[in-house]
């Protein structure tokens, strides 16, 4: 038999090879030293390897991972907990303002009442002039619209077909033209 | 149906204390696991809880024709790669050992050397333990399972879908990487 590569050793140790093989082995690493050495080594190493020590958990590891989890589990009791602390938030916070300012509850609801009122007529006054401006500015645009197609209308019962024709080609090109400058502009940025 | 699975069924039907036994049964296996791949004992327990949350909200994906422990510590790997990709640190080393076959000569060496042999035993743990952490996450995760974690080489397969030979191959790589690093250092 030659001699043992390291991975038929390693097979050997840990018992992973046929009964007719290992017999092979140790015949073999009886009369090889460098075998039986490179053996023991791997012996030992293997040895120590499996008795390494190990790490401790918590004792309170576990209630940890499960009280996450009981979080993770109710999304709906967390978040109606979240709506309960603020709800009661805020009439802390209402009941101290009217203790401080000395007003009862009915006229600082009238006063909230109004309030809300008042920013509601606000927007809305705004947003009606937002809407005029916009179709002011629609308006003038369909005009402007209106005006260039009378234009080129016009223009095309003038020129003849044939001119026509010319300044269309004369046009594609142009564009392909800026096109082409532009990509290679574009690609030139890229790179650098 | 083995007690896993038995544990898993119930966790799914929401019985919390199902779940709370298959914590306090893997979780020792875990921190060692995860602990001996990120090397510091809070940042393991960290991400041991994370483990078993992943696991809590994905046991309904669970199929039981796998072995529970198997699937289990895919998520362990797998969250300890997220970690490193999220903190850049040696993020790629395990896909790219999982490709890369440049491997440490399996030949013995005519002048064998035996550091090993001289040490105490008790030493020797020590500096394997020091040594397992220069050693690249693939080949570190690899020993870690099979001889701290305890898997044969079959569940090893099983995680992480690498044919049977190739995983054998690739623990003796990691453990002769122990011993020439521990012959570097002597």
């Amino acid at each position: 038999m030659n001699c043992l590569n390291v991975d038929k050793i390693y097979l050997f140790l840990e018992n992973e090879i046929s009964s007719s093989e290992r017999e092979k082995i140790e015949q073999h690493i009886a009369v090889c030293h460098k075998c039986r050495l490179a053996v023991e080594e791997r012996k030992i190493l293997l040895q120590a390897s499996e008795s390494l020590p190990l790490w401790e958990v918590p004792h309170d590891f576990t209630q940890k991972v499960m009280a996450e989890i009981s979080l993770q589990r109710s999304p709906l009791k967390s978040a109606l907990l979240a709506a309960a602390i603020i709800f009661s938030s805020l009439t802390t916070l209402v009941f101290f303002y009217l203790f401080m300012t000395g007003q009862n509850l009915m006229s600082f609801f009238i006063g909230v009442n109004g309030t809300a009122l008042s920013m509601i007529r606000n927007i809305s006054t705004t947003a009606v002039r937002i809407f005029k401006i916009a179709s002011a500015v629609v308006r003038a645009l369909g005009d402007l619209f209106s005006f260039f197609l009378q234009a080129f209308l016009k223009l095309t019962a003038i020129i003849s077909p044939e001119i026509q024709i010319v300044f269309i080609f004369i046009s594609l090109i142009a564009t392909i033209a800026l096109f082409v400058t532009l990509r290679k502009k574009l690609l030139l940025g890229e790179r650098t | 149906m083995d007690e896993d699975k038995k544990l898993v069924e119930k966790a799914v039907k929401g019985d919390t204390k199902a779940f709370e036994m298959i914590v306090q049964k893997y979780q020792g296996t875990l921190v060692n696991y995860v602990g001996r791949m990120v090397g510091e004992r809070e940042l393991a327990l960290d991400l041991t809880q994370d483990v078993f949350l992943k696991t809590y909200s994905s046991l309904h994906t669970y199929q039981p024709q796998y072995k529970f422990r198997t699937w289990l510590f895919r998520i362990a790997s797998n969250t300890v790669i997220d970690f490193w990709r999220k903190k850049k640190i040696d993020a790629v080393s395990i896909d790219q050992a999982s490709r890369d076959d440049s491997v440490p000569d399996l030949q013995i060496q005519d002048k064998d050397p035996s550091v090993v042999s001289t040490l105490e035993i008790s030493e020797l743990r020590k500096k394997i333990e020091m040594t397992l952490q220069k050693i690249p996450p693939a080949f570190r995760e690899l020993f870690v399972w099979r001889h701290i974690n305890g898997f044969s080489y079959q569940e090893m397969a099983e995680i992480t879908g690498l044919p049977l030979g190739t995983i054998k191959n690739r623990v003796f790589q990691a453990k002769e990487l122990i011993r020439e690093q521990l012959e570097l250092e002597a």
